[in-house]
């Protein structure tokens, strides 16, 4: 069999938004999570146990896909490397999130994470981000509370 | 959960991504936009055609896993494009491809993230979209 490439994975993800047959697959899933997902689904997540399951996967197809090819495009540009700060400030640009008024907060932050782990955006891209972002938001959680005396 | 972040590729950004030089400011530029976007990475077909990025060319292999997906200018959109540019005349077939991909992302609290280089027509395009479209120079 030929080794399978991340082209032949981007090929793949493309054909998602195609319309194709269902293929009936197995999946053993904890009982805990078929629990969890089927109450979901009846409270309104999704509109069955497989749409999920196929919403789930195609997320983290995708994220999978751009952690990979951000990868291997860093490793053949280095000098395209983005920083996580500028990363993280980007992911939050526009979406009114409180962290947008302290960028030099999301840099501090930032930078220290970067430090800490410098291969981020080929390891954890997306968990890193939010990572920072969380940090963030519960620096400005206690700055708020201090500033109001209820510290 | 924080909202998803859309990408959008206008022609400059389809161009800058394609190429091959070691040292390329405004494609650094993309991937970060495309490292910031957690949510859909499209290229209309038409930029595509205009930035001629052919999928099946071995030079476009980096660019097609970065943004995998195409948004299609099928019988609908172009009927929307239409009006796009009836409404902002200065407009391109181009810009306004990229506006109705835009269209078809957003929603509710998604952002959408145009990269171009024509700022103004992609605002005007954009100003009714649903969602928040965030129209980044390059």
């Amino acid at each position: 069999m030929t080794p399978r490439t991340l082209d032949d994975l981007a090929d793949a993800v493309r054909a998602l938004e195609q319309a194709s047959p269902p293929k009936p697959t197995s999946l053993r899933l904890p009982e805990a999570m078929h629990r969890a997902t089927a109450l979901a689904v009846e409270l309104g997540m999704d509109a069955s146990l497989t749409a999920a399951t196929v919403h789930a996967l195609t997320e983290r197809v995708r994220g999978f896909l751009r952690q990979q090819a951000l990868a291997e495009h860093v490793a053949r540009f280095p000098e395209d490397r983005p920083s996580l700060a500028a990363v993280a400030l980007r992911r939050i640009r526009g979406t009114g999130h409180a962290a947008e008024r302290r960028p030099d907060l999301v840099t501090r932050v930032a930078r220290q994470v970067e430090r800490r782990d410098p291969r981020w955006l080929e390891t954890a891209l997306d968990a890193t981000v939010e990572r920072v972002l969380d940090h963030v938001e519960l620096l400005l959680d206690e700055s708020e509370l201090a500033g109001s005396g209820a510290a | 959960m924080r909202p998803a972040r859309h990408l959008v590729l206008d022609n400059e950004a389809a161009q800058a991504l394609l190429s091959p030089a070691r040292r390329h400011p405004a494609r650094a530029a993309v991937i970060e936009a495309v490292a910031a976007a957690n949510g859909r990475r499209l290229v209309p077909t038409a930029v595509r055609a205009e930035a001629g990025w052919r999928r099946r060319d071995a030079r476009a292999a980096d660019a097609n896993r970065l943004i995998p997906d195409d948004h299609v200018l099928a019988r609908d959109t172009a009927d929307r494009l239409v009006e796009l540019r009836r409404a902002v005349t200065s407009a391109s077939i181009i810009d306004a491809a990229v506006a109705v991909a835009a269209e078809d992302l957003g929603s509710g609290d998604t952002v959408v993230e145009i990269l171009t280089s024509d700022l103004p027509d992609l605002r005007a395009l954009t100003g009714d979209v649903e969602g928040r479209v965030e129209v980044t120079g390059i």
